[in-house]
């Protein structure tokens, strides 16, 4: 399989901490916005891709070549959120209360809106295939290895959490 | 491909997404126009897709890229190593071992160094000891005013400490530092917000 990663994470399997950086800069919108559209928290999101990270530069060496990079650290991420909900009976509340900062007012703004709250009311595992899927552009064998599930489960997933979106933004539109 | 009258849903998205061969298109097009409940279906499936295709890839905020290249730990597990040693390995590791204890049974028995091997050995052990006590202790140590409150969860921040090398055990809502200076603390989480977990520093 071609990976345009390739180069870079054979040079970061030697321990060239530069290359992982590249890495980093390459992937890291797409996994924050993974996380907070799953998690609808940017904070607990930046929490998830910044050990997402760690945990890929300290098992790097357990990457094969024969699947794309993107794709493990898809599933990294995937398992770092999932670690990140499990934490919020701890301490749910406090993340809400902190002020937003100026900077990261244009994710706060998505994340008030209309999409991310019909997002949220979605099942999770329609949520995280169309996600994926439309957000994030994966193909569906790369979400089917993601998930676990087969190609046509992947197809059935995001339609009916397309529709189901669809109805709770219509709702929603009709309400106002 | 159709289940009693309708198309199956697999077809219905492969419409929508423009995978179906052109016959099987016409067939499906010509099943819409006259099935208001499909019709409505891929309405909906394409109004969703719309409305998350128009969404934007969200930023990382530069703090947090900052963070991930300081929070990388400097040791990384070597590249393809096997979980077993290797005898290779595993020479590469006795081999200095074996030679210092040779020089050691050679001082001995040359009698420059006294016997006091068993002393070592227990004062080695009591320093792991004493160490192990004071991570037990750790949450028995005297209350100490805040040098910092970040946004937690506390849990959280003691183990972005840990990973930077700080000693910081995460205690209620408070994280405890120790062998570190409030500085070095700062600077590990100086990217955070103001928030409610405190972090002491225990002497």
């Amino acid at each position: 399989m071609d990976d345009p990663d390739g180069p870079l994470v054979r040079r970061a399997q030697k321990g060239d901490r530069w290359a992982f950086e590249q890495l980093v800069d390459r992937h890291q919108h797409r996994l924050f916005t993974l996380a907070t559209r799953l998690l609808g928290s940017p904070d607990e999101a930046a929490d998830a891709v910044q050990e997402a990270f760690i945990r890929a530069w300290l098992g790097l060496s357990s990457f094969r070549h024969g699947a794309r990079f993107s794709t493990w650290l898809y599933r990294i991420c995937l398992n770092a959120v999932h670690d990140q909900r499990t934490k919020r009976p701890t301490a749910p509340l406090e993340e809400v209360a902190e002020p937003v900062d100026p900077r990261d007012q244009f994710v706060a703004h998505e994340l008030s809106g209309a999409l991310q709250q019909a997002l949220a009311a979605l099942e999770e595992d329609y949520r995280g295939a169309v996600v994926l899927y439309d957000v994030l552009g994966c193909s569906y064998a790369e979400i089917a290895e993601l998930t676990g599930v087969a190609e046509g489960t992947v197809k059935s997933r995001i339609f009916r959490g397309r529709k189901r979106l669809a109805e709770l933004l219509g709702t929603r539109t009709e309400r106002e | 491909m159709v289940t009693g009258t309708h198309p199956e849903e697999v077809d219905l998205f492969d419409y929508v997404e423009g995978e179906l061969s052109a016959d099987r298109r016409t067939e499906l097009e010509f099943h819409l126009a006259s099935c208001a409940t499909c019709a409505k279906q891929v309405a909906l499936v394409q109004a969703g897709k719309d409305a998350l295709r128009e969404s934007q890839l969200l930023h990382l905020p530069p703090a947090r890229r900052e963070a991930i290249s300081t929070s990388l730990p400097t040791q990384r597990r070597a590249p393809d190593r096997s979980p077993a040693l290797s005898p290779r390995r595993l020479l590469a590791i006795l081999t200095p071992v074996a030679a210092v204890a040779a020089v050691v049974v050679v001082l001995v028995s040359s009698g420059v160094l006294e016997t006091n091997g068993n002393d070592q050995a227990g004062s080695a052990a009591a320093g792991a000891t004493s160490q192990l006590q004071m991570e037990d202790q750790a949450g028995g140590a005297e209350a100490a005013p805040p040098v910092m409150k970040v946004a937690g969860p506390a849990t959280t921040v003691a183990d972005e400490l840990r990973r930077k090398g700080i000693r910081a055990r995460a205690v209620g809502n408070k994280v405890e530092v120790r062998d570190a200076t409030q500085a070095e603390v700062e600077r590990a989480l100086g990217y955070r917000r103001t928030g409610r977990v405190e972090i002491v520093l225990i002497p």
